[in-house]
């Protein structure tokens, strides 16, 4: 391999991770504030 | 603060952010000279070197809230400690893939058990074992504060760690930084991924504590709906 | 002080009468020392340079062992609850406790290290005391911050289980300088480069000790 494909994987590896990060972030914050609306209106219902 | 200017503030750190990002890259990729021994290899280590760093910071966010969450018992200061953990370990995660990609070309191994190398692993295993004590903890009461506890364990810990590790021989580029030996051609690069990933700790934290005060909203809703 | 040594007395007391933990730091310590003679396939040549860090080894997960029963008994009997009612301050507790633990781990060390003396036919006389002063520094040094983590994993959901993850982090320091000065005495090294390891020991133990001294209440309150 030269040393190209190090940098590459490198970077690649970099990016991923935060990526990643920030994508289980995104997925978590979605499915709470889903959860939250969800419960405020059965609040307000009753 | 209040919501609408909360999410401001998010936007505009968004936009520095992806700027700086952007520079970083530009400036570490394709301006910065091509070392002489290491080639364009060399170009990982300004990227490496700032997640280092910028896992080091959130590592001392996480001392600084753990030491006031112990004196001012007040439940934010935990859930920062937390983000300040998480946050950290992926930075360092960061650091502990690059290092082997960097080292494989360079040393020819993988990895060695040098002091540098082998004192982030430890750090990491430290804060990993800090969160495994509170996804072990039920009580959130107890959990904040035994946590806080450890997290000042821990932090206290690490130079001892780095100090023990040290006696050992060093074959990691070290005395770079410390005698500013490196080439000045180089320095923007380096101060741009620097300040780049510290911005992004910042955003990340941020993001991640305001998903924990969702966390507790929600809790809190949960117990209302009951 | 009179509670100090009250705490101190009283795990001593229990150990004696039943030797539960004891018996198995010492059996365990063993077992470790005869899996690493395998592990090592070392012959009797290596086993002078092998010693030190499996004695250590040895040692850290007897250690270990005794640290969890101590705090895993009296949380199964409610006899932490009692303690914590003791009219001193806390950090009383973790000093005594922490004795307690020293004298155990001391004692498993010396049977293990006596078995360690025909299984790595080391002949050492001339070394004993030094020896006896890095065993003792070095097991300070462990059970300072031991006793602390072992509160806090006591207290987890997973309970005795989590304490090694969360200890041999921590604890990496004194197990690198306590190898180094075992291996610098039986290398016969000179004496004068030992104060380095000692040293940095007698810090670890000072340094953890006051945070733990401090910190052991919060540990515990409930």
């Amino acid at each position: 391999m030269n040393t190209m494909t190090y940098l590459f994987a490198a970077n690649a590896v970099i990016w991923i991770v935060l990526a990643l990060f920030l994508l289980r972030l995104h997925a978590r914050e979605r499915k709470l504030g889903d959860e939250i609306g969800r419960l405020r209106r059965l609040i307000d219902k009753t | 603060m209040n919501e609408r200017t909360s999410s401001r503030l998010d936007l505009a750190l968004w936009g520095i952010l992806g700027i700086a990002m952007m520079a970083a890259l530009y400036l570490a990729l394709v301006d910065a000279p091509r070392e002489r021994t290491m080639g364009d290899l060399q170009r990982i280590f300004y990227f490496h070197v700032a997640a280092a760093i910028a896992g080091l910071t959130a590592f001392g966010v996480n001392f600084a809230a753990s030491v006031a969450y112990v004196a001012r018992r007040e439940r934010k200061w935990d859930r920062v400690a937390l983000c300040a953990a998480e946050t950290g370990v992926a930075f360092l995660a960061i650091v502990l893939v690059t290092g082997p990609i960097w080292a494989k070309p360079v040393w020819m191994v993988w990895w060695t058990w040098s002091p540098r190398l082998t004192s982030s692993l430890v750090l990491c295993l430290l804060y990993v074992a800090y969160l495994l004590v509170r996804r072990y903890l039920e009580d959130p009461d107890r959990r904040a504060m035994i946590a806080a506890v450890f997290g000042i364990v821990a932090f206290v810990d690490a130079p001892l760690v780095w100090f023990s590790i040290r006696w050992w021989r060093d074959i990691h580029p070290s005395p770079m930084l410390e005698s500013g030996g490196i080439d000045p051609a180089m320095r923007p690069a380096f101060w741009a991924c620097l300040a780049a990933f510290e911005l992004l700790l910042v955003y990340l934290l941020r993001r991640r504590c305001a998903l924990e005060a969702l966390e507790e909203e929600l809790e809190r809703l949960g117990r209302l709906a009951e | 002080m009179r509670r100090l040594w009250a705490v101190f007395r009283k795990d001593l007391a229990i150990e004696l009468r039943t030797k539960d933990s004891l018996n198995t730091m010492l059996f365990f310590g063993i077992v470790v020392l005869v899996v690493f003679h395998f592990a090592l396939r070392s012959g009797e040549v290596e086993a002078r340079a092998a010693a030190p860090g499996v004695l250590w080894v040895a040692f850290a997960f007897a250690g270990t062992l005794g640290l969890n029963r101590m705090f895993a008994a009296e949380k199964e009997n409610g006899c932490l609850e009692g303690l914590m009612m003791m009219p001193a301050d806390r950090g009383v507790l973790y000093l005594g406790k922490m004795l307690a633990g020293t004298v155990f781990m001391l004692a498993a060390e010396a049977v293990i290290f006596v078995a360690s003396l025909v299984f790595f036919n080391l002949e050492v006389w001339g070394e004993l005391p030094w020896l006896a002063l890095v065993f003792f520094v070095g097991t300070l040094g462990f059970t300072a911050v031991g006793t602390l983590l072992a509160a806090v994993a006591v207290n987890t959901r997973m309970r005795e289980v989590l304490l090694p993850v969360i200890l041999f982090p921590v604890v990496l320091p004194v197990l690198i300088h306590a190898v180094e000065a075992t291996a610098l005495v039986l290398g016969g090294a000179d004496r004068g480069e030992l104060k380095l390891p000692l040293a940095v020991l007698s810090v670890f133990t000072v340094v953890f000790g006051t945070i733990a001294y401090l910190l052991f209440e919060h540990v515990l309150e409930d």
